[in-house]
């Protein structure tokens, strides 16, 4: 199993789910988040004051699958998140040791 | 006093929760009673069990808990209490009721409750199951003679302190989508508290005449409200299958199936539950806290002094009442008077103030609404205090008679995440919020002349909800016809339903369209069309976005919501609209492109190049773009303009292409007068330029081409081709001495950065400023040069390879240096 964290851009949430949804994944956690990489942050001018916005508004996608399908999610965030420019986002994969089901007690790729 | 029932053609289904939990009560009596008799031959002391809160009062539900107060004589033992204790709980606990219990003498019980204000309220519904009666009799004789539960004055005080806690904990209950039975504002419990109030009253014959603040109807009325919560409590906990006291959205249907709710097409089976809870909720609110706000005067609580308010009104210790209710006969519009100054002054209505303006509802005439009336209503919408006036409104039913398209969102459940309040309240809430905004961006309030148009579109945003599907444009005809109503001039009435038609058309930009495309922020610019009503759209959606509800909005919305308004502002104050002509062009080309080309492929022009090139230009180059698929595809169109030609070329966008298309010209000896670039959202790059040819009927088209693929492949160096070109004529001394001078820009616009220079007119020139920033890594996005003067201005609109701004301090000096070199 492996957890996949995406970071992207906010309007491509939706075009995300439909590609994962597209590819039978429908569990996930999304959280509204800021922060910044490369793309550090712009200047907004407002009536000839300038403001700085150092932290961007991102969304959090957070999702274990099993290994078998990690490729295929790649795949998918990567197709519907991309628009070419800077801020995009990034993609983590990590290793999962073992999903509990609290309810019923399942474990494993059964709990995913 | 009577509450707005629903709509009509539904019938409210209840179920007699006094009946039941009576019924629950008895029962569970005769097995407490029964375990208790037990105790008789197996302790020796005197004892008394008595029932207290909720099961004191009969109202159990299913799942409550009994609470019970064993009185037990002064002379008793602990070991003997403890065995008596142990033979009643344990029965009790293994028939799986959950008890609360306390075992005090009359005297510690009359004690504790004097500092313990819920234990005070649970002494006052104690009831007698059986043991001594003598005890029993002891706490009620006792309860009489203590002064705290004497003093009117003090009990109210706390009673109010809890009440407030209370209810910011819970919220309103009457408007609330998910509310809490039992806590929340209109819940079981301030009913209770009413009852409390009349029984700590009985307690004292000196208290005063507190009854008589209730009529008979209130009265009346307020034991059915608080029957039928209690009858949806009961039933809760039965559907529930626990102890819960609040109706969330997973038991609604249920509950509204149990109860025999029927969905018709407009409201499912647990909206039409959920329109009748709430209306029962309001009417225990309305009752209750007006008999509190009354009592609260007469007992010399809370504000004190009164406030200046003409010669109709009173206003004293934040009581709002009629001098001369007789009067409103003859000037009905004292019925909206009275909540203009409860608006502008704040403070609540009397229960004498409400009533009347219930009973006197009559005297509003929707159909032919006076002017006083109409300014009346503005200025409520208008005032600091809107809220408590607007709700006031509502909840006399002033509101509906006013404005009867209200009724159809009267008390209606909107189900999603997000939401908190039905929608007449959530509509209330906006108008509130508005004008907090008032106080928060007053500069943006500044940009907003016509307030009034803003506060009732605030107001109508969701009036058009109830009627299918998109409530916005639905809403927005309804609007219109309600500010004709209301008195608005035919523009601003026209204002008002636009406000409303688009009043999700920034949060749905905002959070779903890429704002570093310049085209999504002169989009929305171009939909609201001019300052105002942008900075009216904003404010509307903040106000509409915080009047939601918490899940609704936060930061990281509005940072969003923002950089859209912002950048949308810009374009109009500053940008590519600031001129209000350029609208109107704008809107007449984008109107005759829609009605003239077929095909769809409108989406790739960027609105700058519509404002700068004619209709049938634009598609003239549609067409002539259509076979541009590879690189070195390119089509050219020319013009004879007499004595200059216009040459527009199409072909692919790509780095450098203006800088090579600048060097073609220049070794065919074609003089470039003005140029505008442009690259269309497909990556398709049209270059209009107007030159000079070397004479007069030149016809080397074919030649640029050639050069153009020959530069494609490889084959053609044009930087050589350039620098053995010789001018054909000899540069004037005194043009050439100018020293170039070149500014960076980075505040027109939020897109692009400008470059801007001004140079003296030489032979390659532009050729040489476009490869220097080429090969600066910058991508040439847009550009208006001109050369016919001394000296030349040339604008360009770059990014880098990344598509950003360049704000790199290093980098700017870099271009500002180059491109002076590059010249001299």
């Amino acid at each position: 199993m492996k957890r996949i964290e995406a970071i992207i851009k906010p309007f491509k949430l939706d075009e995300v789910k439909n590609e994962l949804q597209a590819i039978g994944i429908s569990g996930m956690t999304i959280t509204e988040v800021k922060g910044h990489g490369r793309q550090k942050g712009h200047k907004e001018i407002y009536r000839g004051a300038e403001y700085t916005v150092d932290l961007i508004p991102k969304i959090k996608l957070e999702l274990v699958v099993p290994v078998s399908l990690v490729e295929r999610v790649v795949q998918a965030i990567m197709k519907s998140a991309r628009t070419g420019k800077i801020g995009d986002g990034k993609i983590f994969v990590m290793p999962i040791d073992d999903v509990i089901r609290i309810r019923t007690g399942e474990s494993g790729d059964e709990a995913i | 006093m009577t509450v707005n029932v629903p709509a009509a053609g539904e019938s409210a289904c209840t179920a007699d929760g006094r009946a039941l939990a009576r019924a629950l009560t008895d029962r569970t009596d005769g097995t407490v009673i029964a375990i208790a008799q037990g105790l008789d031959g197996r302790v020796r002391l005197k004892w008394c069990m008595a029932a207290v809160g909720g099961y004191g009062r009969r109202e159990l539900c299913p799942h409550s808990d009994i609470d019970l107060l064993l009185l037990v004589d002064r002379r008793a033992s602990l070991q003997e209490t403890e065995k008596a204790l142990q033979a009643l709980l344990y029965p009790l606990w293994d028939k799986g009721f959950t008890v609360g219990y306390s075992v005090r003498t009359v005297k510690q019980a009359l004690r504790d409750s004097r500092d313990d204000f819920f234990f005070r309220t649970a002494l006052l519904d104690a009831r007698y199951l059986c043991g001594s009666m003598e005890l029993f009799d002891g706490l009620v004789h006792g309860r009489a003679k203590e002064s705290h539960f004497r003093d009117m004055r003090k009990f109210l005080e706390f009673l109010e302190a809890h009440i407030a806690k209370r209810h910011a904990r819970y919220g309103d209950a009457s408007y609330i989508l998910e509310p809490d039975i039992k806590e929340g504002n209109g819940s079981l419990r301030d009913y209770h508290c009413v009852q409390w109030i009349f029984k700590a009253a009985s307690l004292n014959p000196k208290a005063g005449p507190v009854a008589s603040c209730l009529s008979d109807e209130d009265r009346a009325e307020i034991d059915e409200a608080a029957g039928n919560l209690l009858g949806i409590r009961f039933l809760l906990h039965e559907v529930a299958g626990r102890k819960t006291d609040r109706l969330s959205f997973e038991y609604q249907r249920p509950l509204a199936e149990r109860l025999g709710y029927r969905g018709n097409g407009n409201e499912t089976a647990a909206e039409l539950l959920m329109r009748g809870f709430h209306c029962a909720a309001l009417t225990v609110k309305s009752i209750s806290g007006s008999l509190r706000s009354q009592l609260a005067v007469d007992f010399g609580l809370g504000k004190r002094g009164s406030c200046p308010t003409g010669p109709d009104f009173r206003h004293v210790n934040g009581l709002i009442s009629f001098v001369d209710p007789g009067s409103i006969a003859v000037r009905p519009e004292l019925l909206m008077d009275i909540f203009v100054l409860q608006s502008g002054l704040g403070g609540v209505l009397s229960s004498h103030a409400r009533n009347v303006v219930r009973g006197s509802l009559d005297l509003v005439d929707a159909s032919r609404h006076t002017d006083s009336l109409k300014k009346g209503f503005i200025r409520t919408l208008m005032g600091r205090h809107c809220l408590e006036a607007l709700t006031a409104m509502l909840e006399t039913g002033m509101l509906e008679r006013f404005i009867p398209e209200f009724t159809t969102i009267r008390g209606r459940t909107q189900v999603d995440v997000y939401h908190t309040w039905t929608v007449d309240l959530h509509s209330v809430r906006t108008v509130h919020e508005l004008s907090l905004l008032g106080q928060e961006v007053p500069e943006i309030f500044g940009l907003v002349r016509d307030r009034d148009a803003l506060h009732l579109a605030a107001f109508l945003h969701d009036i058009g909800k109830g009627y299918g599907r998109p409530h916005a444009v639905i809403g927005a005809s309804m609007a219109r016809d309600m500010a004709v109503r209301l008195g608005f001039t035919e523009k601003n009435a026209d204002l008002v339903a636009f406000l409303v038609h688009h009043h999700l058309l920034l949060p749905d930009i905002a959070y779903r369209r890429d704002l570093s495309e310049e085209k999504v922020a002169l989009e929305c610019a171009r939909i609201a069309r001019d300052e105002q009503t942008l900075a009216m759209l904003y404010l509307l959606s903040l106000a509409d976005s915080r009047a939601t509800g918490p899940r609704a909005w936060d930061d990281w919305k509005a940072m969003l919501l923002r950089e859209l308004f912002t950048k949308s502002l810009n374009s109009l104050q500053r940008g590519v609209l600031r001129d209000p002509n350029t609208m109107i062009v704008l809107e007449e080309r984008w109107s005759g492109l829609i009605r003239e080309v077929q095909g769809g492929r409108l989406w790739v022009l960027p609105q700058a190049y519509v404002i700068h090139t004619e209709t049938g230009l634009i598609k003239r180059h549609l067409r002539l773009s259509s076979g541009i698929t590879s690189l070195d595809d390119i089509s050219l169109d020319t013009l004879d303009r007499g004595g200059h030609t216009r040459i527009a070329v199409i072909t692919r966008d790509r780095p450098g292409l203006f800088a090579s298309l600048a060097g073609i010209f220049a070794m065919n000896h074609l003089t470039i007068v003005s140029a505008q670039v442009f690259t269309w959202l497909d990556g398709i790059a049209v270059d209009t330029f107007h030159v000079i040819p070397p004479w007069d009927d030149y016809a080397h088209w074919d030649r640029v081409k050639d050069h153009f693929k020959a530069a494609c492949a490889g084959k053609l160096d044009i930087a050589r081709g350039v620098a053995e070109t010789k001018p054909l004529r000899k540069e004037s001394a005194m043009t050439s001495s100018w020293q170039p001078r070149v500014a960076v820009d980075n505040a027109f616009s939020d897109f692009y950065t400008l470059i801007e220079v001004r140079s003296p007119g030489r032979f390659g020139l532009l050729y040489r400023m476009a490869r220097e920033i080429s090969s600066l890594g910058l991508d040439i996005h847009r550009a208006f040069l001109s050369h016919t003067g001394d000296p030349c201005t040339d604008v360009f609109y770059v990014v880098d390879e990344l598509g950003e701004k360049i704000t790199d301090k290093g980098m700017i000096a870099k271009i500002e240096q180059g491109i002076v070199h590059a010249l001299t």
